[in-house]
């Protein structure tokens, strides 16, 4: 579980706060996504929850991060990895610069933590498997596609077997195939139990793969609801984020008339239309 | 996107067959050896060595690659020790108003003969030896891995700094500047490139070490190995005569 109350942080070189106030509750299973434009603070946040803030980035910091009950500030970063795992937006610098094959890659950090090899190489198998990525894994990591380097740098946190997974922009560099395949990853990880935490723009894919999403703006939480309630929120563009676009072009044209909430995917739209289609023909 | 190391495989004894720790040994004799052997002839045999060390390794294409990068340096130190050596007395050539001597040359000879053999040393080690091998083998050894991380990387150094130029330069030539063509144009494209390239590299430093963080990489306590330690043959006899040819230089040249 990961508690916040009342942070803000500011950082040394900065006028303002990069978050100012949170208050978060993240219960176990859930997969939260964190919307918001750019500097509104989800990276962040995702690194106070990882524990690089204040541990790794000097600043101003009141309140208090807590990750299953421990308080984050005390906690030793490279301990806390065995809990978080965050994935970074460069997928090419979450390498660790040093291995020649994708496999040995994913074991680096399982390597720092004296993992036993025969227990290493069942994780990376397993980490491997999840990803889609077992047909190269003897490939050279820096040869990779961007979809592949970023699945692998996913499975280079996920082989440590967080409980949480931070993810900023995952697919900032990936084109749509490349995308539906991190989200292709996410919704399976989510069956497996873990605790998800996704910055990213791409609302239509959020909206796919998230139970609840946050919206931050200038540093504060501007709204945490369900993925309907918060896409559907008259005041989401005051806040730097665009509903999808059918979502928008429903709320124009039929909401108005209907008056119910939102669809937030294509299909739901179109399903919805249908009906409607079928109701007005008959 | 390539390899940040100019390691490529290849098979030949110093690729498969010769452990790193060996290797790293090799590059240290042949630096201590080019500073300790006083003579022209010795600095001469020293260097045609490493350049054979090379050929055997089937790197000396891309070794003379490197030295052709320092060139630079080896003309500067040519000129500076033709025209200014302490000692240059019998003149060798005239150019104009400028009298190279035959002192200074001399000595420059051997200076550069000392480089080529240090670079083209470090050149056999950076080209036959892959960083995950060097690493692995200094943690294996009890070398604290943030050590071992900084000379794995230092290997790396070159080729990132290569590949993010490289990256930069597609970016600006995309927005319309010109980076190919005569060295006068090249040269003008360098300059721009500058700054980028070395803001990028700071990003790049502090996500990478953030990244490291987030795996685990400070925590103290023994490490653990994804690949099992390849057995190389022979080579304890290869360090003895490494340690024992250097122990023999240096006797000779402090009690000789």
């Amino acid at each position: 579980m990961i508690r916040m109350q009342q942070f803000t942080y500011r950082y040394s070189e900065m006028a303002r706060p990069a978050l100012e106030g949170i208050n978060l509750v993240i219960e176990p299973g859930e997969c939260i996504g964190l919307l918001g434009s750019n500097g509104a603070g989800k990276t962040t946040l995702c690194y106070a929850i990882m524990g690089l803030i204040p541990h790794f980035f000097q600043g101003d910091l009141t309140g208090e991060v807590r990750v299953n009950n421990q308080p984050v500030a005390k906690m030793d970063l490279a301990a806390m990895s065995r809990q978080v795992g965050m994935v970074l937006q460069n997928a090419a610098n979450q390498l660790s610069g040093t291995k020649m094959t994708v496999e040995e890659e994913i074991a680096f950090g399982l390597e720092n933590f004296a993992i036993a090899q025969e227990e290493m190489r069942e994780r990376v198998d397993w980490a491997l498997e999840i990803l889609g990525i077992a047909g190269i894994r003897k490939r050279n990591p820096y040869q990779l596609s961007g979809g592949q380097l970023q699945r692998v740098a996913i499975a280079s946190v996920l082989v440590l077997k967080p409980q949480i997974l931070l993810l900023d922009e995952p697919t900032s560099q990936l084109d749509p195939k490349g995308t539906e395949e991190v989200y292709q990853v996410l919704r399976q990880l989510r069956k497996e139990g873990i605790t998800i935490l996704l910055a990213e723009h791409k609302v239509e894919m959020l909206a796919q793969c998230c139970t609840r999403l946050i919206v931050l703006n200038e540093g504060k939480i501007m709204a945490d609801a369900s993925p309907h309630a918060v896409l559907g929120h008259p005041s989401l563009p005051d806040w730097g984020v665009e509903a999808p676009v059918f979502t928008q072009a429903y709320q124009a044209v039929v909401q108005p008339h209907h008056g119910e909430k939102v669809p937030i995917t294509l299909r739901e739209t179109i399903e919805r239309l249908n009906q409607y289609e079928q109701a007005y023909r008959g | 996107m390539n390899t940040p190391s100019l390691y490529r495989e290849q098979n030949t004894f110093f690729h498969k067959r010769m452990d790193p720790l060996s290797k790293l040994l090799l590059v240290c004799c042949l630096f201590i050896d080019a500073f300790v052997v006083p003579t022209l002839p010795g600095a001469c045999l020293l260097a045609l060595l490493t350049v054979g060390l090379l050929y055997l390794a089937r790197e000396l294409g891309r070794a003379v690659k490197i030295l052709a990068g320092c060139a630079l340096l080896l003309i500067s130190i040519f000129l500076i020790q033709g025209l200014f050596y302490q000692n240059n007395q019998t003149v060798l050539l005239q150019v104009g108003p400028l009298s190279f001597y035959r002192e200074g040359i001399s000595y420059a000879l051997k200076i550069s003969l000392r480089v080529i053999t240090m670079i083209a040393a470090g050149s056999l080690l950076v080209l036959t030896t892959s960083p995950t091998d060097l690493l692995e083998a200094c943690v294996r050894r009890g070398v604290s891995p943030r050590l071992a991380y900084m000379l794995a990387a230092i290997l790396q150094i070159i080729p990132l700094m290569m590949r993010n130029a490289a990256k930069i330069q597609e970016a600006q030539e995309a927005r319309g500047m010109a980076v190919r063509g005569s060295l006068s144009t090249r040269f003008r494209a360098f300059l721009p490139l500058l700054t980028p390239l070395i803001l990028s590299s700071f990003v790049n430093i502090q996500e990478r070490s953030m990244a490291l963080e987030v795996r685990g990489f400070s925590l103290g306590g023994p490490r653990t190995f994804y690949r099992s330690e390849p057995v190389y043959k022979g080579m304890l006899p290869v360090r003895f005569v490494l340690i024992g040819s250097t122990l023999g230089i240096l006797c000779w040249r402090l009690f000789g």
